[in-house]
């Protein structure tokens, strides 16, 4: 089966790209690139990667930009996914959909109306075992935004390491941050992973923080030789 | 507390689909100390008498494949067999095919309240099929039901002979613990005295 992967940029679309590609071909990336920083279905936070991301696995990226307002995002969903059908002839589309039946249900409706197969690979994982899956495959994923008390401008940038899980787990025990910050608390962004031919170098950035809300912005990246650092 | 062993019955055509509609059951029970595995529906038959209880598994809305009459006529044979069985989405037409009840076309993708033992409970839908309402009840005590565009959608069912129970909605979300009160023989006890509300 052809499948389109829902691109966000962050570790879950990318861990959910990845699970698929062992069962079925990736034929084409979709992103919806949303002006809404708030928005509750579309992660947004330097989603600008994901052109570089689709470089670096050698598949092509169908990206649409939406104004992002409630209800209206999903219509651009819906075209890019029907050009997905068109161009690529994909008859499934994979999320990174983990915790949220808000964000399930509008996908699988979507899907349903253009009879495409949703696949959710992550669905109700359990968070520590999204981080782990990540370390063991050697993805190379930071921190890109933080959106919650006690993360705090340090945490941006972090990368996802045991060190990481380890502080995650002393503060979910104590703030009930999630671990794959599936409340918003904090996004990512993915710079390597298994399936990239190079990995995107973050050349110069900078980072706009104010109490306990803050995010990267990238002005330059590029992709590098994977041993290049 | 008896230790029971738990048979998870896969009805998903593509393996992709094991990690959104199988591998969340078995967490569930793995994390309430209940032991379970998974097989394939062509394989369960020879196995059936090393479990407890059986739970057949949901897959995604465009899978229609196990309404082929092989994969059905597999189930049948759990009729001879004396084991609690819940049917989850899928799994529920399934037990409902068993008894020879059919299935119209009926679409819920949603999160929605149902009333089931006195409460209401936030459950998760995703279906593009359900049993026919009347032909259920001749069949199963139906003991929580919807209504969409003026059709009646059982969700929860269980059989006359109190062993075969089926819910349309998906517990693996919001309603985790329907999952171990069925593995552990609580929920064959109170849905089996339940009338519906």
């Amino acid at each position: 089966m052809k499948l389109g992967v829902l691109l966000s940029g962050g570790k879950d679309s990318l861990l959910a790209l990845y699970r698929a590609s062992k069962f079925h071909k990736i034929s084409c990336l979709i992103n919806i690139n949303s002006l809404n920083q708030d928005s509750f279905v579309f992660h947004t936070p330097a989603s600008d990667i994901t052109v570089l991301q689709s470089k670096a696995l050698g598949i092509p990226l169908i990206r649409r930009t939406t104004k992002g307002v409630k209800g209206k995002e999903l219509l651009t969903l819906r075209k890019a996914l029907s050009e997905a059908i068109r161009k690529y002839d994909i008859q499934g589309v994979v999320s990174g959909a983990v915790m949220s039946s808000y964000q399930n249900i509008r996908f699988q409706k979507i899907c349903n109306d253009l009879n495409l197969t949703s696949f959710n690979p992550l669905w109700l994982s359990r968070p520590f075992d999204v981080l782990n899956d990540l370390i063991k495959n050697n993805f190379e994923v930071i921190v890109s935004s933080v959106a919650a008390y006690p993360l705090d401008k340090n945490f941006i940038g972090r990368r996802i390491d045991d060190n990481f899980v380890k502080d995650m787990r002393k503060l979910n025990s104590k703030f009930s941050i999630s671990p794959t910050g599936e409340g918003g608390e904090f996004e990512t962004l993915v710079l390597d992973m298994p399936l990239f031919k190079k990995r995107i170098k973050i050349k110069d950035y900078k980072v706009l923080y104010k109490s306990y809300s803050g995010r990267i912005i990238i002005r330059k990246a590029e992709l590098v030789d994977k041993n290049e650092r | 507390m008896k230790d029971n062993k738990v048979l998870i019955i896969k009805t998903n055509k593509d393996a992709l689909s094991d990690f959104e509609f199988v591998d969340p059951i078995r967490r569930i029970l793995e994390d309430a100390g209940i032991r379970s595995e998974v097989i394939g529906y062509k394989k369960f038959g020879q196995v059936v008498s090393d479990y407890d209880k059986i739970i057949i598994a949901g897959t995604n809305l465009q899978d229609f494949d196990y309404l082929n009459e092989e994969f059905l006529s597999h189930f049948k044979s759990l009729l001879s067999h004396e084991k609690n069985v819940l049917g989850i989405c899928s799994g529920m037409h399934i037990i409902g095919s068993i008894f020879e009840v059919p299935l119209v076309d009926v679409r819920e993708i949603k999160v929605k309240y149902i009333r089931l033992k006195g409460t209401w409970i936030k459950v998760f839908l995703m279906h593009n099929k359900s049993l026919d309402y009347a032909s259920a009840l001749k069949e199963f005590n139906v003991l929580s039901k919807t209504k969409v565009n003026g059709v009646y959608v059982p969700q929860v069912v269980v059989d006359k002979s109190h062993r075969f129970f089926g819910f349309q909605f998906h517990p693996e979300v919001f309603n985790e613990s329907l999952i171990v009160d069925f593995a552990r023989g609580e929920l064959c006890r109170s849905l089996a005295l339940s009338k519906l509300d």
